[in-house]
């Protein structure tokens, strides 16, 4: 039944009356609670929501009109992410409860489930922000029990204010009155406050002294003139300067040591959005959504400087989420909004850390003393041809757990990847992830995803006994994972976890066939995969396809200098000869040391063997003249996509080649050949580098039908980095109708490695269920 | 992760990484051999004083590369042993396993490299063996020596001796001999007169000895490279020690080669080169008396010596960042995506 039917089809008895509701579809994990609680808060019912093993359930008491209004509510202001598939009601004896709360799962075990999550300002706080006669008029600090900082200053549970970082702060009269009111809006508001008893917004000076005046007033006038400002945020500082202004740009990018690396916009409000770039319907729900994420979209008629996201056909947009953002972006249409940090260090979120950038990133700050107890970055999505899918998971989805189709039979911890670091944790089947933590490899990151694992275990009561970690042997997570001295240790490949991620998103039973293209990550032969085919189970997998190996020669400089990868295709299609023969331009290796890097290969120094389909992307950039080196990961990949995206419509699609067996290689050198061939042609590089990523989809489309049927089933998944590339996404989608397989993309943890300890988790406890889990203690 | 019948010995357990660490513990728990029996080279008690003791095998390819050769190698990787433990060597032992078909004028070469590196590092060879295996058994020639030294009264060195405020030295740069061979045996020009730095690092460090009572520890950074014996120490003595990239000597050939065979230099083997704990106020005077010795001339001071976090070797980036400096596991496999 449609949530908005119910009360048609159901004759109430009393009025007030009571309803029990189960709601199923993908109504956990997506923020389904908090956005319910917002919606009874608005309607004014009383009752309760809870997680379930069977959906989620909710009572609600009130007059028959406001149920209504509920009912609708629930249905059309579905949070972005969420599915309703059913509602099942039914009326129960009222007992009078006129508040609204979120209750812990009742299940023997599960995790506690009343981590609220950060929410940005509501319309009703913007709107008494913005009334002069308002106590809270211009209040940077305003927030009820609809909006405002949650998990962000959460240090203890349950979510209480003596818990919570705003127990420094003693409520006055005006706030305390609010805060007991039962019919106030601000009814346990835990982080409440007003002008007279909440924070203070101050203005730093590049030498910490306080500059005096209106703190918004006095940052916006020096993002005017040029500066960079630090801003403090929910989970974290921001760094601010003129989006508009080049030289501010690239200043920030030099202090930043950020070459290339695309920042982030914050925007004014929708029409500021819709002037720089093209938004479609449900990019504007997920912008203007309680979660406010970072939205990756097309560029419109309105241009920025290319210093922005140089080379790249997309910028990242997000609106502001929090009083002081809204204050300040009362002074302009768009600021660059980019984490205050150095590259490849932590977010910065405390007043010591600001310390490190102040002066040498940030010419001034914009502080107040309300502290930050978890870092949590921008949330990240994009929306290839109307799915929505993650990039990052944080701020406004972390820690709302995913419920998985699994049993989880005992505490497991995932402990996920490398970079894009993300735990998990899980008891019953009620998966905890916290934020995306960062590359690891900086002591700081690694300290910090110590502290948060540990941190959320104890909040969450889990104690874990099993830990699943990568099986690359010198990641951060392996070491830690050894070290945490756990009764069971299970290692799981890095692409059957990326696998069973999409598989526990989607509740799909398996086996699937599983597109895993990434980067590298560890083989169960020693060897780097991310070219795969898997046959994928929740407890175990077979390889059934990959690219060719070939060397990445000198490893991680492989990875950093995309032309070795050029030259090691080309030197598989050509042969030993490569260098004598000429290639046509733009793919030149002139100034390169290819003579030697070619010798490297060729004697295996330092060259593991890799079937990456990402390393393929990064050889393709080069010879289309994408650039030799990248100063972040995927930077060539990205660049030949924004070339992709500049091209005509046209359907040409360049083919690689496979013969099936018991093991189905995939020869890229047909691919290869017909982009040197066409670049001799003088045909337009757009139009290659299209029919390049048309030539992809058309593998993973053809390559998983036939192996689907071999294999006797019709889903398809996919996961891995390379499926952040919109462009391949689209292409795909396009053509799948036409295909007999269901293909299902990533809908709650990224396709990057942040969906990783998902992955592991559900791989971990079907492997404990079926007793085979007992590998390396 | 498999099972115990199909294990092998894979090339990587020789490597230096934690796979090697994991072999040793193996063969040491096996021979029911305490704490002592892990270190490169033991300090015995004996009738009116002490002795250091250690013993080495030498395989390389190639046999002659930029700088020296086996020979060379056999004589001054023992004697290095000993110097670290504060030893004056003594006495060395030498035994060859020679495969059928090396040629005698190779042998000759080698006898006096290591004729000469004997005298060099003053110590006297005094016992040897010489087999002969089949073609294709061996690489040309194996050599082992052993060592005995004697250790100086008063003289307390070891690796588990570094104390938090501590200051790390190193006698020059680093990375030279794993590239000089590499560049040798691979045929692969850096474009620069890469040489071997294989010498008897006893020489510098009995005048450091001598001039500097707070030398805690020593060692030589051979194969895992600075990062395998920084880690060491930092283990052993329940330190952290932090290190300023900008500070650690490379030369831009090793730097050059490095880059291109994407090798960190952290992990590239020396063969005279080492890393001096000592305390902080006798830092300048230690670091006088290295670069006032030839094998010293480009020592510099590279880190120090935390409390915390215990057992972790930290670099101070260029650009400000803090990383780990791990041993890899086996084999470098690259952990970006």
């Amino acid at each position: 039944m449609k949530a908005n039917d119910i009360l048609t089809t159901l004759i109430l008895k009393n009025d007030p009356a009571r309803l029990r509701l189960r709601v199923t579809g993908r109504v956990q994990g997506v923020g389904f609670r908090p956005n319910a609680y917002r919606i009874a808060a608005r309607v004014g019912v009383g009752g309760w929501i809870r997680n379930t093993r069977l959906g989620v359930v909710i009572e609600i008491e009130g007059t028959a009109s406001a149920l209504g209004e509920f009912l609708r509510g629930l249905a059309e202001d579905l949070p972005v992410l969420a599915r309703i598939d059913d509602v099942e009601a039914g009326e129960i004896a009222p007992t009078g409860e006129r508040e609204f709360g979120i209750l812990p799962s009742e299940e023997q075990g599960a995790p506690e489930t009343l981590f609220p999550i950060d929410a940005a300002t509501c319309a009703d706080c913007l709107a008494e922000m913005r009334d002069p006669s308002n106590r809270r008029h211009r209040y940077p600090f305003i927030n009820c029990t609809n909006c405002g900082p949650r998990f962000t200053i959460i240090e203890g549970l349950p979510y209480d204010r003596p818990l919570t970082t705003m127990h420094e702060f003693e409520m006055d009269e005006f706030c305390r009155s609010q805060y007991t009111n039962p019919s106030d809006r601000r009814f346990h508001a835990e982080p409440i406050s007003c002008p007279g008893c909440g924070p203070t917004l101050l203005l730093f000076d590049a030498g910490f002294t306080e500059i005096p005046g209106d703190p918004v007033a006095g940052a916006a006038a020096l993002i005017e003139k040029g500066s960079i400002v630090a801003v403090k945020g929910l989970g974290g500082y921001h760094l601010a300067c003129l989006a508009a202004n080049e030289d501010a740009v690239r200043r920030l990018r030099e202090r930043k040591r950020r070459p290339a690396k695309p920042f982030a916009c914050m925007f004014r409000n929708l029409e500021a959005v819709a002037r720089y770039c093209a938004v479609s319907e449900i990019e504007t729900r997920l912008l203007v959504s309680p979660e406010a994420p970072i939205v990756l979209l097309r560029r419109g008629a309105g241009r920025l400087p290319d210093a922005v996201a140089p080379r790249n056909g997309c910028i990242g947009a997000f609106l502001p989420y929090t009083p002081v953002q809204h204050l300040l972006m009362e002074h302009f249409e768009v600021l660059i909004m980019t984490s205050a940090n150095f590259t490849d260090e932590p977010l910065i979120s405390m007043e010591e850390e600001l310390a490190g950038i102040l002066g040498t990133i940030a010419d001034a700050a914009l502080v107040h003393n309300r502290r930050i107890a978890h870092k949590c970055d921008d949330s990240i999505f994009f929306v290839p041809g109307g799915a929505v899918v993650p990039v990052r998971r944080a701020r406004g989805f972390v820690p709302e757990p995913i419920r998985v189709r699994v049993d989880i039979p005992v505490a497991i911890a995932a402990l996920g990847a490398q970079e894009k670091s993300v735990f998990a944790l899980a008891k019953d089947a009620s998966v905890v992830l916290s934020p995306h933590l960062g590359d690891l490899g900086d002591l700081r990151s690694e300290d910090n995803f110590r502290r948060e694992l540990a941190g959320f275990a104890r909040m969450l009561h889990i104690k874990p006994e099993v830990v699943v970690h990568d099986m690359h042997p010198d990641y951060f997570t392996t070491r830690l994972a050894r070290s945490l001295g756990l009764k069971k240790r299970i290692a799981v490949q890095h692409h059957h976890a990326h696998a069973a991620s999409v598989m526990a998103e989607h509740g799909l039973p398996g086996p699937v066939i599983a597109v895993t293209f990434d980067g590298t990550g560890y083989g169960e032969d020693g060897k780097l995969w991310g070219g795969e085919f898997l046959l994928a189970r929740y407890e175990d997998y077979e390889r059934l396809a990959a690219l060719t190996y070939l060397p990445l020669p000198g490893g991680e400089a492989a990875i950093r200098e995309p032309w070795r990868m050029g030259l090691v295709h080309l030197w598989y299609l050509c042969g030993d000869r490569v260098l004598e023969r000429g290639m046509p331009p733009p793919c030149s290796f002139e100034g390169l040391p290819a003579d030697k890097v070619l010798d490297i290969a060729k004697r295996k120094i330092n060259s593991p063997l890799t079937s990456s389909m990402g390393r393929l992307f990064d050889a393709v950039a080069f010879m289309l003249g994408c650039g030799s080196h990248v100063s972040y990961e995927a930077e060539a990949a990205v660049a030949l996509e924004a070339l992709a995206l500049d091209a005509k419509d046209g359907e040409k699609a360049y083919s690689f080649e496979w013969k099936h067996g018991p093991f189905t290689e995939i020869d890229p050198a047909p691919v290869v050949a017909a982009i040197i061939d066409d670049l001799e042609k003088k045909r337009d590089r757009s139009g290659i580098a299209a029919a390049f990523h048309r030539g992809v989809a058309a593998l993973i489309l053809d390559l998983s039908t036939e192996l689907a049927k071999i294999h006797g089933c019709a889903d398809v998944v996919l996961s891995g980095g390379v499926f952040q590339n919109r462009f391949l996404c689209e292409c795909i989608m396009r053509k799948a109708p036409s295909h007999p397989i269901t293909i299902y993309q990533h809908a709650l943890v990224p396709p990057n490695d942040g969906g990783i300890a998902l992955g592991q988790l559900v791989v971990g406890a079907a492997r404990i269920r079926k007793g085979s889990g007992d590998s390396n203690v | 992760m498999s099972e115990k019948g199909s294990e092998r010995i894979l090339l990587a357990h020789g490597g230096g990484g934690i796979l090697m660490k994991e072999l040793v513990d193996r063969i040491v728990g096996k021979l029911g051999g305490g704490r002592g029996a892990l270190q490169d080279s033991v300090t015995l008690p004996v009738e009116g004083g002490r002795i250091a003791f250690t013993t080495d095998s030498y395989v390389v390819s190639p046999l002659f590369f930029p700088g020296g050769d086996i020979g060379r190698l056999a004589v001054c990787g023992t004697v290095n042993d000993l110097a670290m433990s504060g030893a004056r060597p003594v006495w060395l032992s030498l035994s060859f396993i020679i495969e059928e078909g090396l040629p005698l004028e190779t042998l000759e070469r080698i006898l006096d490299s290591i004729a000469a590196a004997a005298r060099e590092a003053r110590v006297t060879i005094v016992t040897g063996d010489t087999k002969v295996v089949e073609r294709g058994k061996a690489d040309g020639i194996f050599i082992n020596t052993s060592g005995i030294g004697v250790v100086p009264p008063g003289v307390e060195v070891s690796s588990a001796l570094a104390r938090a405020g501590d200051v790390v030295l190193v006698n020059g740069t680093i990375g030279d001999h794993g590239l000089a061979i590499m560049s040798r045996r691979e045929g692969i020009d850096f474009g620069s007169d890469l040489k071997s730095d294989t010498a008897p690092l006893s020489n510098l460090t009995e005048p450091l000895l001598a001039g500097v009572k707070s030398v805690r520890a020593m060692r030589d950074a051979t194969r895992g490279g600075l990062a395998a014996v920084l880690n060491e120490i930092a283990t052993d003595s329940k330190v952290c020690i932090r290190l300023e990239e900008s500070a650690i000597p490379i030369s831009e050939a090793v730097s050059k080669g490095c880059e291109l065979m994407g090798y960190d230099p952290l992990h590239i083997a020396n063969e005279g080169k080492f890393v001096a704990v000592v305390a902080k106020e006798d830092a300048e005077k230690a670091l006088a008396i290295m670069k006032a010795h030839p094998l010293g001339a480009g020592a510099a001071r590279i880190g120090e010596v935390a409390r915390e976090p215990r057992g972790l070797v930290i670099l101070k980036t260029v650009f400000g960042g803090e990383r780990v400096v791990d041993l890899p596991y086996g084999d470098v496999l690259p952990r970006i995506c």
